[in-house]
């Protein structure tokens, strides 16, 4: 595919929609054509996971990673891919890692991973890597109602699962989130670049 | 007392909700708690995987998640609360639906399988089997799905006769071409000892 293919992971809070704004204004200013988007999507099956996020509704772990897989995969065929096949940088605000990562505090990861294995693999993947108290503190000061996964303990798994993640795969890339927003830009940036060049 | 789950699953017409409707009478009227239950749901995921068929514009994996998903919720939400409280719970169409459809779209067996892992298996599933030109037979004008061609619905059929050897399960396949009491009382005798 002519584009390529860039999401920003992290927990709420580590920066990652102020990240993908900056890299995306960062990529059209040097003449590159941007496609920013999101997951989870405002499509269908996204409307029904923003709900349980919320509390307005609940299943069970397994269903809501299926719906969280459902949305990708729609989100892959509809949004991203033909993007990329136009030659778009598509950015997203987190993707399949996430789900990955915050999907494991209640499912078996081997089976997260097998769920998720028809989706495209990223070109380059940054997770912000920021402490719990970073991210509980950040969410405090911008939002007023916590979240489905904002819970302190659950954030330490998480950030400890993101961390065996960028292990594990190659196109992972792991970026200090408490620097200051500038440096955390430069350095995405500078990963960005490795693969346009 | 946990409740038996039974299931009624094949092609299109093939007596699926006749023959769960009269067996649930027929647990009723013998003074059993006994639910009926039905899939896809017409509540939320259900209803959205529903509207994806229909639209015709989504990728078959991207149905099977949400086909799954509905699956999962079902079994959380409605199947299990009511195990400890049924004898039985009669299932038309369960997880069954998606091992012959999905793959007939274009997904990998293999693939479905495993979005299926946490699934709660039946005590037994009614696979009843109708010859295509029974199916004709009992088609009537104006009844349409968009499943409803003479190749899919002869592809579904093998698929649905080959179940048994995918699952390791409790599948009957149930000549369904007989007269609906002849099949009932087969069924009767099956569930009898579950």
């Amino acid at each position: 595919m002519k584009g390529k293919f860039i999401v920003i992971e992290g927990l709420d809070g580590s920066g990652a929609s102020t990240q993908v704004a900056m890299l995306s204004e960062y990529l059209a200013s040097k003449g590159y054509k941007v496609l920013v988007t999101k997951e989870p999507t405002n499509n269908l099956v996204g409307g029904l996971i923003r709900g349980q996020l919320t509390h307005e509704w609940k299943s069970n772990p397994e269903c809501l990673q299926l719906l969280f897989a459902a949305d990708r995969s729609h989100h892959l065929e509809k949004e991203i891919i033909p993007a990329l096949e136009k030659g778009f940088i598509v950015i997203s605000d987190r993707y399949m890692y996430s789900s990955l990562a915050f999907g494991s505090i209640d499912c078996d990861i081997e089976w997260l991973k097998s769920i998720n294995s028809k989706f495209l693999k990223p070109d380059v993947s940054v997770i912000l890597n920021v402490p719990p108290e970073v991210s509980v503190e950040r969410i405090g000061r911008s939002r007023a109602g916590f979240e489905l996964f904002e819970d302190k303990t659950k954030l330490e798994k998480v950030r400890a699962a993101f961390d065996k993640l960028s292990k594990e795969y190659k196109d992972v890339i792991v970026i200090d989130g408490t620097l200051p927003v500038n440096k955390v830009s430069m350095a995405i940036v500078r990963e960005v670049q490795k693969v346009l060049s | 007392m946990v409740a038996k789950l039974i299931v009624f699953e094949g092609v299109n017409r093939a007596g699926k909700t006749t023959q769960a409707k009269l067996l649930f009478d027929f647990f009723a009227a013998q003074k059993f708690n006994v639910l009926y239950v039905k899939e896809p749901q017409n509540k939320k995921i259900g209803a959205i995987a529903k509207q994806m068929i229909r639209k015709k514009n989504f990728s078959p994996e991207t149905v099977a998640l949400a086909f799954a998903a509905d699956t999962m919720q079902h079994i959380d939400e409605t199947i299990k609360p009511a195990l400890e409280k049924y004898d039985y719970i009669i299932a038309d169409r369960y997880y069954h639906s998606a091992y012959a459809y999905h793959p007939l779209m274009g997904c990998k067996p293999e693939w479905i399988h495993e979005l299926h892992r946490y699934v709660l298996k039946p005590d037994i599933t009614f696979i009843l089997d109708i010859q295509l030109s029974e199916y004709k037979k009992r088609t009537q004008k104006g009844e349409k799905d968009p499943f409803e061609n003479d190749e899919f619905q002869q592809k579904l059929r093998v698929a649905y006769i080959g179940l048994s050897k995918i699952l390791n399960e409790e599948i009957a396949i149930i000549a369904g071409g007989r007269s609906i009491k002849e099949i009932h009382s087969e069924i009767r005798k099956k569930v009898m000892y579950l």
